[in-house]
């Protein structure tokens, strides 16, 4: 439904998003995430018409609607948006807020759109609030419903929650992707939080320094990134070094990792691997040995950051009831289902592995 | 080009800004270039020898005394009004900021009246005692102390709202913590509140100072020899426009060093700034000696300022005065028009200015804006004397024009007409409205504009569905606050006011200078009713936190 091709965008000559590229189906959810002064919310800006490209174009349904020669007008997209700081106008009831978008409807089709919206965002009654006496979650509610109320074919939310706290956050991203999937729009988040991106939608684009590095679906961010950026900006992790040893093996502090269908990494030389927190986990039936130097308590489980014998660091997480202190050695069991692998330029490559561990002698040594 | 702006069709503004903005600063332009224009030499040395030390060294005197006053008057009111709780504080909120409405020349007129040889005053004094002419000493009102006093008394509420804004805004937090250190609260005051304050204070100061600058009226009437009643003499006395423009420069060194002062403080003042006002809940009890101090220091500029040249005003108005009749009714209609007109015609330069900055924020419109506010600070005569160049010479162009064109002799089209008045007004009075329109469109998010935008409406439409109706509050404001202070001008209407034209300021002042003083109650007391409006309005915003004419 939404095609973006190529799109550059700039002002005087710099260009500040380059070459960005994909798609959204209709009905699908997408997010662009990345750090504050990446292009994401200048990229979305040129999706609602407020930005004229350099090169590219943004198309819906088969129309181009942003080309270098022409712009569509924002009034003339059909595409909705919702903004960090609210933007209700201020001098008009919720009511006449949310109506404010459907002028080519009948008084009573109005109210019955104005009614349905505040039911769906758990407002009912609030259409004679004025903006000014709501808090900032019911503000954020009404600033959406607006901009939900005329069906736009698109809705672009630009940090649209990131003045909630984090626990009204919690609450409205998946009653928003709830209410956007029962209206069936489609809908794109900008945002710097990859909790609040994964949890909103179906492809999440990162981005840093004005080009998307990878536009796929969250699962497959965290665990296959294609770039080091990517894989620290999306969750936790280390990098650990491994080695080439052989056409289809690695070794690293870790093990000896077969890489199934072979790499094509040169013998002897270093990469990066990515190691996420939940690839290893603490466990008695282990020899792998690593030492606590902080520990955090995350409720279900214990996140520990380990030291290894080569100094390397590794994140680990253990079931909440194996309480151990900073400085303890503790046994570590490595999980991982695939081995990403960064080359010295920071491109990532994934493959299938399987992880043999030096010491596989399991009941060998007694506990420590 | 990127098309951030919702009305990006509106170019044409922002090019016009720079236009504006040149012919605003074209009166001072005049003036600078005075300096390099034709030779007067003889008026600008008669001048040089004789008198102009002495217009140097009575300005100074003037903006010393003017200075030090408003401070005694000013701070101490303001730090009891703020911090402090005592009976009648919030009345005196209200109160404080009165004299503000009063022209310096209206009260100078009344303590005239009431401390002069034949004033009631002076008179108690000679029934009682039986005294004569020359057995007794009394301060002569109508001097250069007498001067420092009426500025001071009208001038003060400048220093008194912004240093209060500054006290409630900073030391909230900061006494408790310094009395948590063991500081009591006269040294809180000396050691902490004043230095926080001293940005936001030395704006006070210099706001005050650019109208005694300004001044004419009051210091014309005591006899007193400063660079405005300079410009005046020389222009009528000599008939030497050149020599008065150049005169004008010497004056304008003063105001630019006053801007500089300004400008430098309140940016300090603006980063000192931090967060909200906050709320006092325990304001500091005074024991009964500390509230009389209190009392005293608020209740004195009060009642010297607005109280008692208001009753002596009111006294003369309902009892002395002769209301004349249709030529009074013609009196005020001029006022009201003048006002009104100058009113709207700043606003709309102001309207333009401030969209072509939101549209297109180029360092080009920014200088536009800059220039374009400084009209603010230069003395209502050198603006007159500025406006009177240019028009003047268009005016010979265009009685040439018809005379070789019909043989016609016309008159003067415009410097002679009230388009000089208007003129005058904007440029001086422009910074007023800018500052109000900026303030309003600063509130208007761009994502309202975007907002708007995305729920189909055109860019015409989002000025009348979202920005008119958010802006009418800020743009009655300004319209209010130049409307007064076009009812009040009086150098600039002295000198560019169309032959037989009056208004009320110019008719106080001339039954002022023929001594009848209870006769130009009656004009007076028109003026100070209207201004105590904006007074009201102006205080509130600058206790709101914002700096009024910014």
């Amino acid at each position: 439904m939404l095609t973006i091709d190529a799109l550059t965008l700039g002002y005087d000559g710099k260009a500040v998003v380059t070459d960005a590229t994909f798609t959204l189906a209709a009905g699908e959810i997408g997010s662009l995430l990345g750090p504050s002064g990446c292009g994401k919310s200048t990229l979305l800006r040129a999706i609602a018409g407020f930005e004229r490209p350099l090169h590219g174009t943004v198309s819906m349904d088969g129309k181009p609607f942003s080309t270098p020669d022409s712009v569509v007008e924002p009034e003339h997209r059909q595409i909705g948006m919702v903004f960090q700081d609210v933007a209700l106008f201020p001098h008009i009831d919720v009511g006449r807020n949310i109506a404010f978008g459907l002028r080519g409807a009948t008084k009573a089709e109005q109210r019955r759109r104005v009614a349905e919206l505040l039911e769906l965002f758990g407002l009912a009654g609030y259409e004679e609030r004025m903006p000014h006496s709501l808090s900032g979650g019911e503000q954020q509610r009404v600033a959406l419903a607006r901009a939900m109320a005329p069906k736009p074919k698109l809705l672009l939310m630009d940090e649209a929650f990131s003045s909630l706290d984090a626990e009204r956050r919690l609450a409205i991203v998946p009653e928003v992707r709830r209410i956007l999937k029962h209206e069936n729009m489609s809908a794109i988040l900008v945002t710097h939080d990859h909790d609040e991106a994964f949890a909103m939608a179906d492809q999440v684009g990162v981005m840093d320094a004005g080009r998307i590095h990878q536009w796929d679906e969250p699962h497959v961010l965290y665990h296959l990134p294609n770039s080091k950026f990517v894989a620290q900006f999306v969750g936790e992790g280390q990098l650990i070094t491994a080695t080439a040893i052989d056409g289809t093996k690695l070794r690293s502090v870790l093990g000896i990792h077969s890489v199934h269908r072979g790499h094509n990494i040169a013998l002897g030389s270093s990469v990066e691997i990515l190691v996420r927190p939940d690839d290893i986990v603490h466990d008695h039936a282990s020899e792998l040995m690593g030492r606590i130097v902080e520990i955090s308590f995350r409720g279900s489980h214990y996140q520990y950051m380990t030291l290894m014998e080569n100094n390397e660091r590794l994140l680990c997480i253990a079931e909440s009831h194996h309480k151990h202190k900073v400085g303890d050695r503790v046994e570590l069991v490595p999980k991982l289902e695939h081995l990403v692998v960064f080359d010295a330029d920071g491109v990532g490559t994934s493959y299938d592995s399987t992880l043999d561990t030096f010491l596989k002698t399991l009941s060998a040594k007694p506990f420590l | 080009m990127i098309a951030s702006s919702p009305f990006s069709a509106s170019r044409l503004v922002a090019a016009s800004a720079p236009l504006l903005a040149f012919v605003v600063a074209l009166p001072v332009l005049i003036i600078v270039a005075s300096v390099f224009g034709a030779d007067s030499g003889a008026t600008w040395g008669h001048l040089w020898r004789t008198v102009l030390a002495d217009y140097v060294v009575n300005s100074l005197i003037l903006m010393l005394g003017v200075g030090t006053l408003t401070l005694i008057l000013g701070v101490p009111a303001a730090w009891y009004t703020a911090v402090c709780e005592f009976p009648g504080r919030r009345l005196f909120i209200w109160l404080l900021p009165l004299p503000l409405a009063l022209p310096a020349y209206i009260i100078a007129y009344t303590y005239t009246g009431l401390l002069d040889y034949p004033g009631p005053v002076q008179t108690f004094i000679r029934d009682v005692t039986g005294w004569g002419r020359e057995d007794y000493w009394f301060p002569p009102i109508r001097s250069l102390g007498g001067a420092i006093v009426m500025l001071g008394l009208v001038l003060y509420p400048y220093v008194f709202l912004l240093a209060r804004a500054s006290f409630l805004e900073r030391s909230a937090a900061t006494l408790e913590v310094s009395r948590t250190l063991g500081y009591g609260v006269r040294r809180s005051f000396f050691r902490l509140a004043i230095p926080l304050a001293r940005p936001a204070i030395a704006t006070g100061v210099s706001l005050a100072l650019m109208e005694t600058l300004a001044d004419y009226g009051t210091v014309q009437y005591f006899g007193v020899s400063t660079f405005t009643t300079g410009i005046f003499r020389t222009f009528y006395g000599f008939d030497d426009i050149t020599a008065a423009s150049q005169f004008s420069t010497v004056l304008l060194l003063f105001v630019v060093l006053l801007i500089f002062m300004e400008r430098y403080s309140r940016r300090r003042a603006r980063y000192d700034t931090g967060g909200r006002p906050a709320r006092y809940e325990n304001r500091i009890r005074l024991s009964r000696g500390q509230a009389i101090w209190a009392w005293v220091s608020c209740m004195l500029p009060v009642v010297l300022g607005f109280i008692l040249p208001g009753a002596v005003l009111l006294k003369w108005a309902l009892v002395d005065a002769a209301w004349g009749g249709a030529s009074f009714l013609a009196l005020i209609w001029n006022s009201i028009y003048l006002a009104a007109l100058a009113a709207v015609i700043a606003l709309a330069c102001a309207l333009v200015l401030g969209y072509a900055r939101r549209n297109s924020n180029t360092k080009l419109v920014r200088v536009s804006l800059g220039v374009s506010g400084l009209g603010y600070a230069i003395p209502g005569a050198i603006v007159a004397i500025g406006v009177i160049v240019p028009l003047a010479w268009i005016d010979h162009r265009l009685i040439d024009l018809a005379k070789s064109l019909t043989g016609e002799q016309i008159g003067l089209v415009l410097s002679g007409s009230i388009v000089a008045l208007l003129f005058a007004y904007t440029v001086r009075f422009l910074a007023i409205s800018l500052g109000a329109v900026q303030n309003g469109l600063d509130k208007i998010k761009p994502s309202l504009d975007y907002a708007t935008r995305s729920l189909g409406r055109r860019p015409i439409q989002v000025l009348a569905e979202i920005h008119v109706p958010l802006m009418r509050s800020t743009v009655l404001t300004a319209l209010l606050i130049v409307f007064v202070d076009v009812m009040k001008e009086l150098p600039a209407t002295l000198i560019l006011r169309p032959f037989d034209f009056n208004t009320l300021a110019v008719r106080a002042y001339e039954l002022a200078s023929d001594e009848r003083l209870a006769d130009a109650a009656a004009p007076s007391i028109m003026i100070v009713l209207v201004g105590v409006l904006p007074v009201i309005v102006l205080s509130r915003t600058i206790s709101r936190g914002h700096a009024g004419q910014d």
